[in-house]
């Protein structure tokens, strides 16, 4: 113990002068952009008007089912997006994609950059050289971005930014986790778990076809308290969490071994190859991979999937 | 600009004064990235987590009425950053700029034992709740009294203390088996 706590006290974490800085500048960059928004009640109009705006188209795609881009009378495109699908609008050069569930809107900013507004969901802000610049607002945070790609995440109060390969895992994670929060990943599951699931859960058109028909029978470890599939993945969602990898790692295998038909297998299959990876075992990785590309059911993950066989063997 | 206190630096800087507020930046920068350092280890979004512990400093400023002192408030919103950061992280992303921490001037042998020993740390570290993380590391690494550790995570002191027992009874357990072996 006493070593865990003098190794800690070890660590130093030097700031040196260029990270200082280019954070310095990273800090200021955004709070010149919170400066160079409208005055403060003014701002609280425009959310309220943004949520508004954002309730009603929600409104009409729940009641329409589908994907919708709104262009607004306050000079913004406003885009809501359902679940499992993503849309794509560009403007100043800017490519930002929403992925859904999400709502974001766009609009060319007074001070030369293109404000994109996260309300929630995750966003892709693609800009070529040569752009302008793009403003992110999110939850209480202001990122200015010359990156050619970033990457916003909000998920509650919680707002995670990534450019360049972050913003690649950011959309990855995104994909798996618009699959796995899904009704259609609730298809094996048992009465029990299912309480715990929102009552909004049926899709309007899920990526993988409901066959509930032909769903096999859960086949539950005796040994093992009965739980769904949907039930073993939030298990080991949070247990990734906590970085407990051999719960992590047993729930999933677990959630393969008696759900094998589960819409879940393959957000599983994906999980446990960035756990054999991080284990340096790339061979498991690969092998896991290899399998959701062959027949994994759906598609966001295969495509995570495909991209992740790319990074571990180019 | 050296010798001016935090409270006239803060009260500068929420009248919209940028030297001030980057004045204390400077000051407070490498405390909190050495907390971050501490909390997460060698992790690589740092920087990142260290740019919004500022940002949200220079919001919360407005709310300062010197009570505590402002490198507390710094280490307020830090752990905080930093404990979102623990929830949403994935165990591939736990330990990726480690050689940072390790002098280059050792020989092979000694730097791979030095990785080990700060691999195990922080892997044991990791299995810790984020409430009890935070207290351990305030208390017993960064050597904070416990009433400055309850300041710092909104708790009462003896719930900080017990935070801390806690981690440590938790830590013990977790390392005897590795002892023993």
């Amino acid at each position: 113990m006493k070593t865990v706590r003098d190794t800690l006290a070890s660590l130093e974490g030097r700031l040196d002068d260029m990270r200082r800085e280019h954070a310095w500048r990273a800090i200021a960059s955004t709070l010149d952009a919170r400066a160079s928004e409208p005055d403060a009640g003014r701002s609280r109009r425009f959310v309220a008007a943004f949520g508004a705006v954002a309730a009603c188209v929600a409104i009409a795609v729940a009641v329409a089912g589908r994907t919708t881009v709104a262009a607004t009378p306050f000079g913004f495109d406003a885009v809501v997006v359902e679940r499992g699908q993503h849309r794509t609008i560009e403007r100043a050069g800017v490519t930002v994609t929403v992925l859904g569930p999400g709502a974001a809107t766009v609009a060319g900013g007074g001070d030369g950059t293109l404000h994109v507004r996260v309300a929630t969901g995750t966003v892709l802000a693609e800009r070529p050289t040569g752009a302008d610049p793009v403003t992110v607002f999110a939850g209480q945070a202001v990122v200015v971005s010359h990156d050619p790609k970033l990457a916003v995440r909000v998920d509650g109060s919680h707002v995670v930014f990534g450019a360049g390969e972050k913003a690649r895992a950011i959309i990855e994670r995104a994909v798996i986790v618009s699959r796995t929060r899904d009704g259609h990943a609730m298809q094996a599951t048992l009465p029990a778990a299912s309480s715990t699931e929102p009552a909004h859960a049926t899709p309007t058109r899920p990526a993988v076809p409901r066959r509930r028909a032909e769903v096999k029978a859960p086949r539950p470890d005796p040994a093992s308290p009965v739980l769904g599939a949907s039930e073993l993945y939030r298990r080991a969602e949070a247990a990734l969490a906590t970085r407990d990898t051999a719960e992590a790692r047993g729930l999933l295998e677990r959630l393969l071994r008696e759900f094998p038909d589960a819409a879940l297998v393959d957000a599983a299959r994906y999980d446990l190859a960035l756990l054999a990876h991080a284990d340096g075992d790339d061979a498991r990785a690969l092998a896991l991979l290899d399998a959701i590309i062959a027949d994994g059911r759906d598609e966001g993950v295969r495509l995570a999937a495909e991209a992740l066989r790319r990074r571990l063997r180019p | 600009m050296a010798a001016i206190d935090d409270r006239e630096l803060v009260a500068r800087a929420i009248e919209g004064d940028r030297a001030a507020f980057e004045q204390i930046y400077r000051r407070h920068a490498q405390p909190a990235f050495t907390l971050l350092t501490r909390l997460l280890g060698p992790d690589r979004d740092r920087e990142d987590l260290l740019q919004e512990v500022f940002v949200r400093l220079h919001a919360a400023l407005a709310r300062f009425r010197g009570e505590a002192s402002l490198l507390t408030l710094v280490y307020r919103i830090t752990t905080r950053v930093a404990i979102d950061h623990m929830r949403r992280r994935k165990p591939v992303e736990l330990v990726d700029q480690i050689d940072e921490e390790i002098d280059p001037n050792l020989g092979p042998a000694d730097q791979s034992a030095r990785r080990e020993e700060i691999r195990r740390a922080l892997v044991l570290l990791a299995r810790l709740k984020p409430e009890h993380r935070v207290a351990f590391v305030l208390r017993e690494v960064m050597g904070l009294s416990h009433e400055e550790v309850a300041r710092i995570v909104g708790a009462h002191p003896a719930a900080a203390r017990m935070r801390v027992a806690a981690a440590k009874r938790q830590l013990a357990k977790l390392a005897a088996p590795e002892e023993g072996s």
